[in-house]
């Protein structure tokens, strides 16, 4: 029993390592693939591309870094008159306006998570000294990555800007979506219950502004993203919809997720059952990640992304081996549990096998009707 | 089918900077088949592959070559460090480095040996970067470790825009990413038990966030004029 509790441990805590890999060698197979952007329909894909390009960027990069690093050194030298957090907060902000000037994807990647890392150590800090619920925080950073999508279809009209697009899309699908499966777990729910303990967000006016800005640019730039017709109604909708939901979250009075609640974070195997409200979090936030992979991969199709449409498989499939784990792991016979992965592998395989080639060979020749 | 005047005809098209529709337009025109210049274009993309893995394999294994002479060379003076005099040990160390780049500049402008004496570049640059330390060490410096990462960084910058050698760019930007994590372990987890900035230059700080900008400043000027629809 103890070998396949270590094996599910390993399996779990394995998925974000697989899935980054997986996204390197998917993009780095797309690069090997087509090498001249100008000859390549799907050029904004490739992570540099020329060798110049590359390099200049990383270049950059190191160059906004110790950015970073001299001014935390002058601010020591100096009697620190400003926290770490304002440093962050300047050095991303110039970030920012650099990768904008120099069209440098790399310096924009870490510019926008250092924004998202100061207003989430700058909540912490207002949170900390207050005693309010943590869940504010959770919504602030996925308001963050809500903003992030939005802008980046904003960005899709400009050739230059098709690359900020990606940057901005990926950041924001992959928070959202590393969020919704982390609280669709036993242990995500048991953080919900932790995050909503505490006093309401209202007693920071700091928090309270930060979010309602934050809401407001959200509902802003979407809303002006589907009135360019660079978003549909239907992504338009799925982008308010998680809005609600984090809202919701931000608001929720304390939960009591489970029937025994304790302590501890280690709760997969622990005699710990979820109360009747911990089960309703748990059905609405397995929906919500089902429901939104299955509507990137929706969107991929009707946008005639393929970069999207895999993006999405990759992370149904993942979901699907990871929740057949999760649910399934306890109370079948590990012989059956095991055939059952296998047999779940072959089908998830044939289908998203079948499925893609399916949609992608549809958008081939819709465009080659286009181009006809 | 392959035919030899039909992929010359690919090459020098392609040399002359025309677009792929255009040469099958023209050979088209001259009669051959869609089915004939798509096979010898699959010949071309072919024969590219072979040629650049070959030329990949080679780089590597002149790569690996540099990097082990380095390291025989320094653990040789680290086993004979304590018998060493001063002046032998830097001796040392200047000559390997001195010898190395010389030998690479000849087997490069006498017999035209582009990888082997780019490769003895690269081990005369790790030949620097570890004199660094070992002079620092020497003479009991007192200084911050991921300063060192940034000298050496200066010298394989230099040496880069003196050579138009990339392989000395992907270094420089390596060692730039050593130093720049290492200063802030330094300065959230306090490991080495003093304040990260107590013994670093703020001065040089600054000026490797200004080279480092130039760097790529300089080097994004050079990027493929057909790229520049694209920035």
């Amino acid at each position: 029993m103890y070998f396949f509790d270590v094996l599910y441990t390993i399996f779990f805590f394995l998925f974000w390592l697989i899935l980054i890999i997986g996204l390197v060698v998917f993009f780095i197979k797309r690069r090997h693939k087509k090498l001249n952007p100008s000859q390549d329909k799907e050029w904004y894909l490739q992570f540099a591309l020329s060798k110049e390009d590359a390099v200049s960027q990383l270049f950059l990069l190191l160059s906004f870094f110790f950015l970073g690093v001299t001014l935390l050194a002058f601010n020591y030298d100096f009697g620190e008159p400003l926290s770490w957090r304002a440093i962050l907060f300047i050095t991303s902000t110039i970030g920012l306006i650099g990768s904008y000037y120099l069209k440098t994807i790399y310096i924009l990647t870490f510019s926008l998570i250092g924004m998202i890392a100061w207003w989430g150590a700058q909540a912490a800090q207002w949170i900390g000294q207050q005693d309010i619920k943590i869940s504010a925080l959770f919504a602030g950073l996925s308001f963050f990555a809500l903003i992030f999508y939005s802008l980046g279809h904003l960005h899709e009209k400009q050739i230059k800007f098709k690359r900020f697009s990606l940057v901005y899309l990926l950041l924001g699908i992959l928070v959202i979506t590393g969020a919704l499966f982390f609280f669709s777990t036993k242990l995500g729910i048991n953080v919900i219950e932790e995050m909503t303990k505490g006093g309401p967000f209202f007693e920071s006016w700091q928090l309270t502004l930060s979010l309602f800005i934050l809401l407001i640019f959200l509902i802003g730039a979407t809303l002006y993203a589907k009135a360019q017709k660079l978003l549909s109604f239907f992504e338009m909708l799925a982008v308010f919809v998680l809005t609600f939901l984090f809202v919701i979250i931000a608001l929720l009075p304390e939960q009591t997720m489970f029937v025994h609640a304790g302590r501890s974070y280690y709760l997969y195997y622990g005699e710990n059952k979820l109360s009747s409200v911990g089960v309703l979090w748990a059905i609405i936030f397995n929906f919500a990640i089902f429901f939104e992979l299955l509507g990137l991969i929706l969107s991929g199709y009707l946008r005639r992304e393929t970069w999207l449409i895999n993006v999405g498989a990759l992370f149904l499939f993942l979901l699907i081996i990871v929740k057949y784990f999760d649910w399934f792991f306890t109370f079948l016979d590990k012989s059956i549990f095991f055939i059952g992965a296998g047999i779940l592998f072959f089908i998830v395989g044939w289908l998203m096998e079948k499925g893609r080639r399916y949609m992608i060979s549809n958008i081939k020749s819709q465009v080659q009707q286009i181009q006809q | 089918m392959f035919d030899q005047k039909v992929v010359d005809y690919i090459k020098i098209s392609l040399a002359q900077g025309k677009t792929k529709e255009e040469i099958y337009k023209e050979l088209l025109e001259q009669g051959w088949t869609i089915e004939i210049i798509q096979e010898n274009f699959n010949a071309i993309n072919i024969e590219q592959e072979n040629e650049d893995t070959s030329k990949r394999t080679i780089r590597i294994i002149l790569l690996i070559g540099a990097i082990l002479v380095g390291a025989g060379i320094f653990s040789f003076v680290a086993a004979n460090w304590q018998g060493m005099a001063k002046p032998l040990k830097i001796g040392v160390i200047l000559v390997s480095m001195l010898v190395s780049y010389s030998i690479g500049w000849y087997l490069k402008e006498k017999l035209n040996l582009e990888k082997t004496s780019s490769a003895l570049f690269l081990l005369g640059t790790i030949i620097y970067g570890a004199g660094i330390f070992l002079v620092a060490q020497m003479f009991h410096m007192r200084a911050n470790w991921p300063d060192g990462f940034i000298l050496w960084m200066f010298g394989a910058i230099a040496i880069a825009f003196a050579l138009e050698s990339f392989s000395h760019f992907y270094l420089s930007i390596i060692l730039g990413f050593v130093a720049m994590i290492g200063h802030p372990i330094e300065i959230f987890t306090g490991v080495f038990g003093y304040r990260a900035f107590f013994l670093t230059s703020t001065f040089l700080l600054l000026v490797v966030t200004i080279v480092t900008f130039i760097t790529g400043w300089i080097i994004r000027k050079r990027m493929p004029p057909e790229l520049k629809e694209f920035y």
